[in-house]
């Protein structure tokens, strides 16, 4: 019975492996109604894109840390003592996870765990004739080192097409973060084009950002979207209709859009463990959207299935 | 590496001898998909050198179980709602699939086994146990390496699982048909979702439990705050996290008091406080759920945590294991 409670004035030590980063904010700016947060992660290890990073802020009162896309990466400076990458998220605020991440100030502490999930495969996007990006809102926040990455790769696709669709001006606001890929894309002499449609039409056109798609849409295209659960069903949808007005055959062919969806589903752990991310997918199956995703096929994700389609049934 | 402080945190389960006493609870560490996820440096560390000193593989029903319906998890005030539903392959594909991997991480494994009758439960055990002596070769061997935890507490199932564990009588039956067929570690997984969990407690260890594992969840419910109607896929949740330690505390407390087997603590735990105060009402071990979500090396930092603060207090793991129902501590 000789066992008493420590306290740090005991001066225990400090003995703490840990798979989770110390990210350490370098940079935060408010964006329309967006937030860009860049934190500096010794230990970081190099994303692909559409990977995503579990975040917390520090001395945060939620239980659980938030998934969100990897926006940008700038490597270690040369000579940097501790090789931290700075990386930076896109941060919608819609609760009290969002909320504190976007209140952090210069030198705030924040949890990392990541690079986390399976991302785009640039293979698959590096040679098309040409990329459109479909996003929707704070579904922008991936794309930025998408194109980035598309502009280091070999061969570049011939073409971008950005489609970015808004709730309404503030919001759109957020364009500006594509200012550098897509200018960056141009000096390399890939023709980059960004179009903007509002629900509220105080800022380009009015409506929704499948209605730029329909018109846009070309055989050559290889897409990449990310937005509500909605919004990637309605691409979807329009996908499934151009094959169907192209080619009656293809669908019977096994034919595919060639359509690749950053998907969301709620989070625990984003490492697999809990099966908490599970989405239902084309074959019926459960996948978790952690893992096998965030990324997904259209194909693969949504197979042939027309929209809105049924809610799953509650078992048991 | 740190240099070790010369504690002993040897804690013996039955014939499973653990460095230390901490480990996972079932059904929140997958290490080979975390590794896979942490890539190539993190995620080998991860396996070479597991931060838990037992691993408790996610439950293992006998057939295949899709689980609930997305969502399936959602936050909660300083905790987590979830309605996972034992999604799992089933016993022969864990086997075929699984099981080698499992035993070759470097640490003894504690099987999570969930069922819906009793004899389910006799059988699934009596199928891991051949093709763990297939593969370990003596019956000896396995003893020494794997252990048993029997989930009869899962509040997310609504074909029986938690019915079981929740009636002394039908756990009673469900580990004395286990036990004819196990002689490891036989540790019986309550729920808390009981006025009183001692008499079922009593009631596995009549019929041949050699440890109690608890807490499983507290069942809860989440509304969605735009439709007023149940979030959850699974409609009701089971809790977990810092918000049920006071009440996971408690049956541990009470158990501890009432039965002569080692007790596996659970339920909130998120500091080297809380593990402490586990120890202190009686557990030999600690499992950590929810709270290494947010890093799966806090096991580990736990571990290292409670050996210093043993270290400079000059005290040793039996000084603190069940000091609470001794008066507590001395010298503050
Ligand atoms: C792979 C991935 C990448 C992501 N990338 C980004 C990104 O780059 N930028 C970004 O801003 N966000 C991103 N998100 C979304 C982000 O993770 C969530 O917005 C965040 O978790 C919200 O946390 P919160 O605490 O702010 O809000 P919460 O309070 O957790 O609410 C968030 C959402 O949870 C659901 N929810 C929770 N509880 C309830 C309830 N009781 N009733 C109804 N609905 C409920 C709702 O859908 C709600 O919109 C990403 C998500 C995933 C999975
Ligand atoms: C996402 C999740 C999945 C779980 N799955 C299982 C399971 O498969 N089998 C089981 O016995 N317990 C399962 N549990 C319960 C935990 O093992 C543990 O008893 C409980 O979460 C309390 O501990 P905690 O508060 O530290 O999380 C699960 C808990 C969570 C949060
Ligand atoms: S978030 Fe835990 S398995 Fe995907």
């Amino acid at each position: 019975m000789t066992f008493r409670w420590l306290t740090p004035a005991d001066g225990v030590e400090d003995h703490r492996p840990s798979a989770r980063l110390q990210g350490k904010v370098s940079h935060s700016e408010r964006i329309g109604s967006m937030y860009l947060l860049r934190l500096r992660i010794p230990g970081w290890q190099t994303a692909g894109a559409g990977q995503f990073a579990m975040l917390q802020a520090g001395g945060s009162s939620c239980f659980l840390p938030r998934a969100f896309s990897i926006h940008e990466e700038v490597p270690p400076a040369p000579g940097d003592p501790e090789r931290a990458y700075e990386v930076g998220f896109l941060l919608a605020p819609v609760g009290p996870g969002t909320e504190e991440l976007s209140e952090l100030q210069v030198g705030d502490a924040a949890g990392v765990l990541g690079p986390l999930g399976t991302g785009f495969d640039l293979g698959l996007l590096s040679g098309a004739g040409r990329v459109v990006v479909v996003a929707g809102g704070v579904g922008a926040a991936p794309f930025p080192l998408l194109l980035e990455r598309l502009a280091a790769a070999s061969p570049r696709p011939r073409e971008i097409l950005v489609l970015l669709g808004f709730r309404d001006a503030v919001q759109a606001e957020a364009v500006h973060v594509f200012s550098e890929p897509v200018s960056r894309l141009r000096r390399l002499g890939v023709p980059t084009h960004v179009e903007l449609i509002s629900e509220a039409g105080d800022t380009g056109r009015t409506g929704l950002v499948t209605e730029l798609l329909r018109e846009e849409l070309r055989a050559e295209d290889r897409l990449v979207v990310c937005g509500a659960h909605a919004m990637c069903e309605a691409v979807w949808d329009v996908c499934l209709d151009f094959l169907e007005q192209s080619a009656p055959v293809a669908e019977e062919a096994g034919n595919e859009v060639p359509a690749w969806f950053s998907l969301e589903a709620g989070m625990a752990c984003g490492t697999g463990s809990c099966q908490g991310c599970v989405i239902e997918i084309a074959d019926g199956s459960l996948a978790k959207v952690c893992r096998r995703g965030p990324v997904f096929s259209g194909a693969e994700a949504f197979g042939h299935r027309r929209h809105p389609c049924a809610l799953p049934e509650k078992e048991g | 590496m740190t240099p070790s402080l010369d504690v002993d945190l040897t804690v013996r389960l039955g014939p499973l001898v653990l460095a230390h006493p901490l480990i996972n609870a079932s059904g929140t560490l997958d290490l080979f998909e975390t590794a896979d996820s942490l890539g190539a440096g993190r995620g080998e560390q991860l396996l070479q050198d597991p931060p838990v000193a037992a691993y408790v593989p996610k439950t293992v029903t006998l057939d295949p179980r899709r689980g609930n319906p997305p969502p399936r998890v959602v936050e909660t005030p300083a905790g987590m709602l979830n309605s996972i539903g034992l999604p799992n392959a089933g016993l022969e594909a864990f086997v075929e699939r699984d099981l080698d991997r499992i035993l070759a991480l470097p640490r003894p494994v504690i099987f999570n086994l969930g069922g819906f009758a009793p004899e389910e439960f006799a059988l699934g055990t009596e199928r891991l146990r051949l093709a763990l002596e297939q593969r370990l070769g003596s019956p000896r061997a396995v003893w020494e390496k794997a252990g048993l935890e029997l989930n009869v507490s899962c509040p997310n199932v609504h074909s029986g699982c938690m019915q079981i564990g929740a009636s002394a009588d039908e756990t009673e039956a469900t580990v004395r048909g286990v036990a004819a067929v196990w002689e490891g570690l036989l540790a019986v997984k309550l729920t808390p979702n009981v006025t009183d969990a001692v008499p079922v407690a009593q009631a596995a260890v009549e019929a041949g439990a050699t440890a109690i594992s608890l807490v499983n969840t507290f069942k809860g419910l989440v509304l969605d705050r735009l439709t007023l109607s149940p979030y959850l896929g699974g409609i009701t949740g089971g809790l977990s996290g810092p918000a049920i330690k006071p009440l996971a505390l408690r049956f541990c407390w009470e158990v501890a008091a009432a039965v002569d087997v080692p007790i596996i603590g659970m339920g909130g735990v998120a500091s080297v406080e809380d593990v402490v105060d586990y120890l202190a009402v009686g557990a030999s071990a600690v499992a950590v759920g929810a709270s290494a979500f947010r890093d799966p090396w806090l096991y580990a930092r736990l571990a290292r945590e409670l050996e210093s603060e043993l270290a400079h207090r000059g005290s040793t793991l039996a000084d603190l294991t069940g000091c609470a129902h001794r008066g507590g501590v001395v010298g503050l």
